[in-house]
C-alpha cells in the first residue's frame, strides 16, 4: 500500500470524517462571523447586506451546532476545545469591531452557556454509550 | 483586555495540546520538541495546526 493510499485510509475512517467535518463546519462559522469585513475588505458590493453589520448574537449561535456536535460524538474535551478556540475568534470583534453595548459580556454569557451545554451532552452521551 | 483574554485562552488551549503532545508516542513529522515550540510560541495558529494535524486529541487512539 502506498504512502497516499495509506493517508487516504486514514483520513476516510469514520472518526476521521467527523473530525474533519467538525472543523469544516466551524472553519465556514468562522467566515460567516466576519463576513461583512470581508465583504468590505473584497469591495464585494452586492453582498453588502445589512444582515452582516447587525448585532452578532444570531451570528454566534450557529457555533452552537460544531460545539454540541463535538460533544455527541467525541465528548467532554473536544467540547471544551471547540468552545476556546470559538471564544478566540469572537475575541476580535466584540473588542475591536462592534459598535453594539456590552459586547465582550454577550460573548462571555454565550460561551459559558454553549460550554454548558456541551458539556452536559458529552456526559448524557457517556451514560447512554455504558447503558447499552 | 485583548491581551489578557488572549493569554487565558492561549494558557488554556496550549496545557490542554502539550498535555496531550507529552502523551502521545508518535507525532506529524516524527519530533515533539517543534511541536512544543509552536503550540506554546504562536498563539491560535499553532494550536490549531497542531489539532489539524493530530485528530486523534479528539477520538484517542485508536490506530496504534
Amino acid at each position: 500500500m502506498s504512502g497516499f493510499q495509506k493517508a487516504l485510509a486514514k483520513l476516510t475512517r469514520p472518526n476521521a470524517l467527523n473530525f474533519y467535518l467538525l472543523f469544516f463546519v466551524w472553519s465556514a462559522l468562522s467566515l460567516f462571523y466576519y463576513f461583512g469585513e470581508i465583504v468590505d475588505l473584497a469591495g464585494w458590493d452586492a453582498l453588502r447586506w445589512e444582515f452582516f453589520y447587525s448585532v452578532h448574537d444570531v451570528h454566534r449561535l450557529v457555533f452552537l451546532i460544531p460545539i454540541i456536535y463535538a460533544a455527541y460524538v467525541f465528548g467532554f474535551k473536544a467540547s471544551i476545545i471547540i468552545s476556546v478556540i470559538s471564544l478566540m475568534v469572537f475575541l476580535p470583534r466584540a473588542l475591536f469591531i462592534s459598535a453594539y453595548p456590552n459586547a465582550l459580556a454577550r460573548m462571555l454569557i454565550f460561551i459559558l452557556i454553549s460550554g454548558s451545554l456541551g458539556c452536559l451532552v458529552a456526559v448524557l452521551r457517556r451514560a447512554q454509550k455504558q447503558a447499552h | 483586555m485583548l491581551i489578557i483574554l488572549a493569554a487565558i485562552l492561549h494558557l488554556v488551549l496550549a496545557g490542554m495540546l502539550l498535555e496531550d503532545l507529552s502523551n502521545r508516542e508518535r507525532v506529524l513529522g516524527g519530533k515533539k520538541v517543534p511541536w512544543g515550540i509552536v503550540i506554546s510560541l504562536v498563539v491560535f495558529a499553532g494550536s490549531l495546526l497542531y489539532l489539524l494535524c493530530h485528530p486523534r486529541i479528539f477520538y484517542g487512539s485508536d490506530d496504534k
